[in-house]
């Protein structure tokens, strides 16, 4: 588990920065510690627009995990208001599981990292 | 391991090996046809013994044959490890697999490039992780290579056992100590400079060489830069940025659609375009700014050699990972500008790898504008020429360093200089 829970804590970080940019109004978060891993479920009400910002997200957090470019770049992560995919694609590599879900203008993100 | 030509969308991870692999034995067959087997040998050998710093051009050094019979193996090499390791080929293998064949044309062989190698791998051991997740580290590491070769001449008169030993050791603590300081330099230029192994492993050289001259050390810094083999090179460079170009609009079906939408990225890492944009863009995108940087020497009246082939295959190679035509014109315009106010000659030694390599400051024109770029370009010229001295010319990354440099000094001057705070908050 080399610097896990940093890492937990840059990819909150980096996907509450996309749900401020997305308009969020109403963010609640929910982390769970389990057997083989930690999953962060995030909720809140983005503004109308959002649908297209919303895809690229879920295309970069379904890119897989590449545990080379996380242990080389995840310093990143997190804290960056550029408007540039780059660090979702980051996330992406640093994580197993997402999914996400946007019904109307209420977004759900759900991402699963092992500890290994 | 699977080889494929056969281009899939799924399979893009096998394609992209398969791209790599031919590329390397590019080099090996180029060097066949400009020299006989025995000069390919002899040239390794001289390679091999002879002292790497910067700027030691192989071709000048060995002979056309060996220098591109070296850097085949050398790229080779890396790909297989990249490749046993089961490390996904993304847009990252692209730029370190042609950066480590660029390199192989000055500085890295197969020899001095292990003992960092094995230094990263024990670091792994001790963090009881997987290799794979420090094989970049490890790779872009081999930066520092010539520093194995020089503490062989260093201890060439001491007792065997300890001259053999010494340069192995020297290779490997610096591969053990690297990856914490690559971790900490990429938070320093938060991911605007390309070649962050390069900045860390400039404050290595530093500090090494530092010490190694307080016991009455000297590292001498010299020039074997060949000449006079622009027709044959470009030739070949301009063959394989074509191949790229053609291979890319076949692939998109037969189009340069998505071309465009790649140079939006800004290119700070980790704008890996392979899985952002797509392979066949992509090595569009590559051939693209390889022909810049060939077209870029031959105007300014350079020479096509080790060191500039380097630089052209690290830009073609970062072609995947930042750096496209609207990030990169803005540094190397920087550099130019420079030349017209300040001492220099755009085609002396320095400066041509300076304009070639200070394109690792892509991603703050890509960011922050033109304007900035240019800045970055002119600052970047100055400060490269004036930091090699630091660590005696070991650290092959020297832009990479100088790079880091300027980031420290323009990034927060280009946020100080930010107006405003949130929309909304």
């Amino acid at each position: 588990m080399h610097k896990y829970r940093e890492k937990i804590s840059r990819i909150m970080d980096e996907l509450l920065m996309f749900q401020f940019n997305a308009g969020a109004t109403d963010i609640r978060i929910n982390l769970n510690k389990m057997d083989d891993g930690i999953l962060v479920h995030f909720e809140s009400d983005v503004k109308d627009n959002a649908q297209e910002s919303v895809d690229l997200l879920e295309r970069c957090l379904k890119g897989g995990r590449n545990e080379a470019m996380e242990e080389y770049f995840w310093e990143l992560a997190g804290g960056d208001e550029g408007s540039d995919s780059a660090e979702l694609q980051l996330i992406g590599h640093m994580i197993d599981d997402a999914y996400v879900k946007l019904d109307g203008n209420h977004l759900q993100i759900t991402v699963f990292k092992k500890y290994q | 391991m699977y080889l494929t030509l056969h281009y899939r969308k799924e399979r893009q991870n096998d394609f992209v090996f398969t791209l790599l692999i031919l590329m390397a034995c590019s080099m090996l067959v180029f060097a066949c046809v400009v020299s006989n087997p025995r000069e390919i040998l002899q040239g390794m050998v001289r390679i091999i013994v002879e002292p790497d710093g910067l700027i030691t051009d192989y071709i000048q050094l060995a002979s056309m044959g060996g220098a591109f019979f070296n850097a085949g193996v050398v790229m080779l090499l890396a790909i297989l490890l990249l490749r046993v390791l089961k490390v996904p080929f993304t847009g990252m293998s692209v730029a370190c697999c042609f950066l480590m064949g660029g390199f192989a044309l000055f500085g890295k062989n197969p020899v001095n490039t292990l003992p960092i190698l094995i230094g990263v791998f024990l670091y792994s051991k001790y963090q009881r992780q997987p290799y794979a997740r420090y094989v970049y580290v490890a790779l872009f590491g081999t930066t520092l290579s010539p520093v194995v070769t020089e503490m062989g001449l260093i201890s060439q008169d001491w007792p065997a056992a300890i001259r053999l030993v010494f340069p192995v050791f020297i290779g490997v603590l610096i591969g053990f100590i690297l990856p914490p300081i690559s971790a900490f330099t990429l938070r320093v230029h938060q991911g605007y400079n390309l070649y962050n192994v390069g900045f860390a492993a400039g404050f290595v050289g530093v500090v090494l060489v530092s010490i190694l001259r307080s016991f009455g050390n000297t590292f001498e810094i010299r020039t074997l830069w060949s000449t006079g083999n622009n027709l044959i090179l470009s030739i070949y460079l301009y063959a394989i940025c074509l191949a790229m170009v053609g291979t890319g609009f076949w692939l998109n079906g037969r189009s340069f659609r998505g071309i465009i939408h790649l140079t939006r990225h800004s290119g700070r890492s980790v704008a890996d375009f392979v899985v952002m944009d797509g392979l066949p863009v992509t090595l569009i995108n590559m051939g693209i700014v390889g022909a810049f940087a060939v077209t870029y020497v031959l105007v300014v009246g350079g020479d096509l050699n080790g060191p500039t082939i380097g630089g052209v295959m690290t830009i073609m190679g970062f072609g995947a990972f930042g750096k496209h035509i609207r990030n990169i014109i803005w540094i190397v315009l920087g550099v130019v500008i420079s030349s017209y106010c300040m001492i220099w000659q755009l085609n002396d030694p320095s400066v041509l790898l300076a304009a070639l390599f200070s394109t690792g400051l892509a991603p703050i024109a890509g960011q922050f504008g033109p304007v900035w770029g240019i800045i970055a370009g002119i600052i970047h010229s100055s400060v490269v020429l004036n930091v090699g001295t630091l660590y005696g010319g070991l650290n092959l990354y020297n832009n990479g360093f100088a790079a880091g440099m300027v980031c420290i000094v323009l990034l927060p001057l280009i946020q100080g200089l930010k107006r405003g705070g949130d929309k909304d908050a």
